[in-house]
């Protein structure tokens, strides 16, 4: 470009185009969008308009100088194109999926071991999941551009019948399920702190009496937040594969019979719940071993346990069969 | 469609004949460089044969053009300004023969539909 003199919109225009293509190709495609412009401006001057008000409205009329670049060079104005989009958003889904609940899960019971405070537990947890989910996005979102960018033009998974999504039936596990069992577990964790920290009565002293046993602290109350952290795992693997299975049913077995199986040891040994809560309101014999209240819970749980295993049983067994529940239209149902 | 709103009925008229005419920019291009012409002179040329095409789209689309060799391009400093001019290849000659079959195809096909839609 000359320099003598000031440089016009149309240098910097041409600039603004010629700065991000290939050095190789600059000096034609400079020749030859300036003749355009110069072209277009005498037509216009010809017509009687001020020579200027021509150049502006010329270059206006050209518009953006890094979409014409992008039209020169070939490249594409989409970070991700048609092309890649299902994929990218397929695998980013998947990833955040599996990856997120997992480094939760690890990091609730690394930081537990430690014997970290709550507050400190949830804090650190949440931030260290919320960059890992972030690295995530960024990473995959890199790589697909870089996909893009380097001329891959068809999909990188083809399309498969197999892949074909199965109809919904009344079994096939809903979102509200896997939100209604997250609500639980996270009201069930919170209950067991909140009753050890802030209960309905206080002794002599001014501290809270707990509901439970002062004795689960050191082990069973991480089992049970362990076991409830499971429960929502198995929720979210449930949805995600979308039909009961074996590995699902045994898993659902397991973690019925292991929480309410332990919950029934230490009702009928006694060391669950705190005698002294129920003093309070003179009912410590009603949950005292031979109680009735004992009883009553022992049979309560028997009976919620064995309702939910023969569901997921049925569930499995219609799920392998092929065979459904009268199907059901995505409609909401509740 | 009688009470919609008459912007809402343009824009989407707009939208759809500007999908209908993406394409047929190649083929004008094609057949109108059988004699040489410079990029901003065939702007014009092609405005006035009734297909208008921006001009941040057609420059690109000629070097595209040239560099898949369906045109020749050869500057000309006979003049005081500089000019790249550009006609068709042997294989662009070729291709827009190929174009030009499927475009007729395609009219006697909308014709065929538009004639039994009618009856």
């Amino acid at each position: 470009m000359t320099t003598s003199q000031p440089p016009t919109l149309t240098d910097r225009y041409v600039w603004g185009v010629l700065r991000s293509l290939p050095e190789s190709q600059r000096a034609d495609i400079e020749k030859e969008l300036r003749a355009s412009i110069a072209d277009a401006i005498d037509a216009r001057v010809e017509n009687g308009e001020d020579p200027a008000d021509a150049e502006r409205a010329v270059l206006l009329e050209l518009g953006e100088p890094a979409r014409l670049a992008a039209g020169y060079a070939g490249r594409p104005l989409a970070l991700i194109g048609p092309a890649l989009y299902v994929d990218y958003v397929r695998l980013l889904k998947l990833l955040l999926v599996i990856v997120l609940p997992s480094a939760t899960l690890g990091l609730l019971i690394a930081k537990s071991v430690e014997g970290v405070e709550l507050g400190d537990l949830i804090g650190s947890t949440v931030t260290t999941v919320l960059a890992v989910g972030v690295h995530l996005c960024f990473w995959t979102t890199l790589v697909f551009v870089i996909l893009e960018r380097t001329g891959t033009k068809s999909p990188l998974t083809p399309f498969d019948l197999t892949n074909l999504p199965t109809l919904p039936t009344a079994d096939t596990p809903k979102l509200s399920g896997l939100v209604m069992t997250a609500i639980w577990a996270l009201f069930t964790v919170g209950a067991i702190f909140w009753q050890q920290m802030f209960s309905v009565f206080d002794d002599a002293e001014g501290n809270p009496i707990p509901v439970l046993d002062a004795g689960l602290w050191p082990v069973w109350v991480p089992v049970f937040i362990g076991l409830a952290v499971l429960t929502v795992l198995h929720a979210i693997v449930l949805f995600r594969v979308g039909r009961w299975t074996v590995p699902l049913l045994v898993g659902a077995i397991l973690l019925i019979v292991a929480t309410i199986g332990s919950m029934i040891w230490l009702l009928v040994t006694g060391q669950l719940l705190n005698p002294a809560y129920f003093a309070e309101f003179e009912w410590e014999h009603i949950v005292a071993t031979d109680g009735i209240g004992t009883a009553g819970a022992v049979l309560g749980l028997t009976i919620v346990a064995i309702w939910s295993i023969v569901d997921a049983v049925l569930k499995t067994r219609r799920s392998l069969r092929g065979e459904s529940a009268p199907t059901m239209l995505p409609f909401p149902v509740i | 469609m009688t009470h919609s709103n008459v912007w809402d009925v343009t824009e989407s008229e707009n939208a759809q004949s500007q999908e209908l005419r993406r394409g047929t920019a190649v083929l004008a291009c094609l057949l109108m460089l059988r004699s040489p012409q410079y990029g901003y002179a065939l702007l014009e040329q092609l405005s006035e044969a009734g297909i208008p095409v921006e001009g941040n789209t057609l420059y690109p689309l000629l070097r595209r053009l040239e560099s898949q060799g369906l045109l020749i391009s050869e500057w000309n400093t006979d003049e005081s300004r500089p000019r790249k001019f550009y006609r068709t290849s042997p294989n662009g000659d070729a291709l827009a023969a190929v174009l030009l079959e499927d475009w007729r195809n395609l009219q006697a096909s909308i014709d065929t539909i538009s004639r039994k839609a009618k009856s």
